[in-house]
Parts: C-alpha cells; structure tokens; sequence
C-alpha cells in the first residue's frame, strides 16, 4: 500500500516538471482594441476586459483615467513569439506585453493570462515601467499568483 | 523525521489532497492564490494538530512538518494546473463577432 503511495507520489512530480511543449502561433486572428473595431469583435471581448478591469480595480487605479491595452490574437499554435533568444531564435512565451500597448496571446491559452499581462500594462501607464523583472508584488496579488517569465519587454 | 512522515503519508496525502480540491471549490478567481495556499496550509495545521502528529514536537520541528506539507501541496497544485484539472476552462477565443448597431457585440459565449 505504502510502495503504491509512494509510486503515486513520484509520478505526481515527474508530471509536475515536465515542461510543456511551446509551439509558435503565427496566424494572425485579431489585433486592435481590446473591446473590439469598429464593425466586429471577438468572442473573448467581455471576459478580457472584464478580467483586465478587475487587475485595475485590485492595483487601486480604478479612479485614475487610463487607457485600455490592446490585444493581438493568434492561431496556430499554444506560444507566441515574444522578442529573440541571443542564439537568434524565437522567445516563445504564453503570452507577452509590449510597451506600444499590445498584449499579445494565443487563441486557446488559459484566459487567465490576460490578467497577468494587464498588470505589464498598468504599471507602464501608472509609472512608465511595465515591470518585465515582476518585481511588483501586484502579479501576485492581482493576477492569481500566475507568473510568466520575462513575458514583457 | 523522514521515517515518520513516510509512515503518515497513507494517511497525510489523500487528507492533503481532499483540502486542496475543496479549497479550490470554495475560494475562486482574482486576488486569491496567497489565501487559497494559507486556507489549506492552516486547515491541513488543524488537522495536524487533532491528529496529534505535533505531539511533543517543538516549534521548530512542527514547522519542518508544515513546510513539507507546503512543499506538496505546491506539487500537487503545480500537477493538476497541468493537467487541467483546475482549470477555468476559459480559453482566447478570437472568433469574429459582428458588432450590432447598437455597439453591442454578438457574443457566442455563455
């Protein structure tokens, strides 16, 4: 019984380090503002921004008049490519916040996300630092304790 | 130590596990991570403490026990976030929606 735990217990770990496989999205789905164009939107709108508003609202900035990030889908894979490695290949990361206002996603990743990046976004707009080293106890206390390494730039 | 926890683990792990799952039920969303893993660290202290696993262990030793404890449920959270299990099954979807003439969008969603 206790040998069958203790099986249990190392594959929990191993299942736990395995690291996923990142696959590049390439395919443009949707990029401009994160309640939608003009004529459309897309299905997530609501929930994105009702996310987005909440990180606001939890770093205490919900007085102050600050723009919305806005959001570039994309298809056709589970990463996106977020800046180089110095080896000259792509950064593949779940999602990534640049300083032109852009949150960057793959269609089909954990809406989550979104809650992370929104932090990038309003500490670049409350301070002029998107905080790319996280040093801000705001992505722990406003994004769900989610982290994703260097995903800002 | 090691011995002992070995031989409370049959009886540790399914009690840590069940903590870990009803946590997660009761407590959701933004802003609660940091509560969720001290609501299941101080109920699994309780359940520790009723079970008299701190006896006659100092301070000291207690809190070796507890930072084991928090180092598994770390594990098992890091496993199910894997595996889906906690997850909000929420995703991106950038499906087109057209806006009416109302501004409001046509959303497929729930």
């Amino acid at each position: 019984m206790k040998i069958k735990i203790l099986l249990v217990l190392c594959l929990l770990l191993a299942v736990s380090c395995v690291e996923k496989k990142l696959t590049p999205a390439t395919e443009l789905a949707y990029e401009g503002e994160l309640i939608g164009n003009d004529d459309f939107t897309y299905a997530s709108s609501a929930k994105v921004i009702e996310k987005c508003m909440a990180v606001k609202s939890c770093m205490g900035l919900m007085q102050s008049d600050l723009p919305l990030p806005k959001i570039r889908g994309m298809r056709g894979g589970n990463a996106v490519s977020c800046g180089t490695n110095p080896d000259g290949t792509p950064k593949l990361k779940l999602g990534c916040y640049t300083t032109d206002e852009y949150i960057t996603v793959a269609e089909g990743a954990d809406l989550e996300i979104i809650s992370h990046e929104c932090v990038h976004h309003w500490l670049y707009q409350a301070t002029g630092d998107p905080d790319p080293d996280h040093s801000s106890s705001y992505f722990l206390t406003c994004s769900d304790g989610l982290t994703l390494d260097e995903d800002s730039q | 130590m090691w011995k002992e926890l070995l031989k409370i683990a049959p009886e540790l792990i399914p009690v840590i596990i069940q903590t870990v799952m009803d946590v997660e039920q009761i407590i959701s969303g933004i802003k609660n991570g940091q509560i969720k893993k001290s609501r299941v660290i101080s109920i699994l202290h309780s359940i520790l403490e009723t079970k008299d696993y701190f006896l006659g262990r100092d301070p000291d030793g207690q809190n070796q026990i507890l930072n084991l404890v928090s180092m598994f449920v770390d594990v098992i959270v890091s496993t199910f976030n894997y595996t889906g299990l906690f997850r909000t099954s929420e995703t991106f979807d950038f499906t087109p929606v057209p806006v009416n003439a109302d501004g409001e969008g046509e959303s497929n969603e729930d």
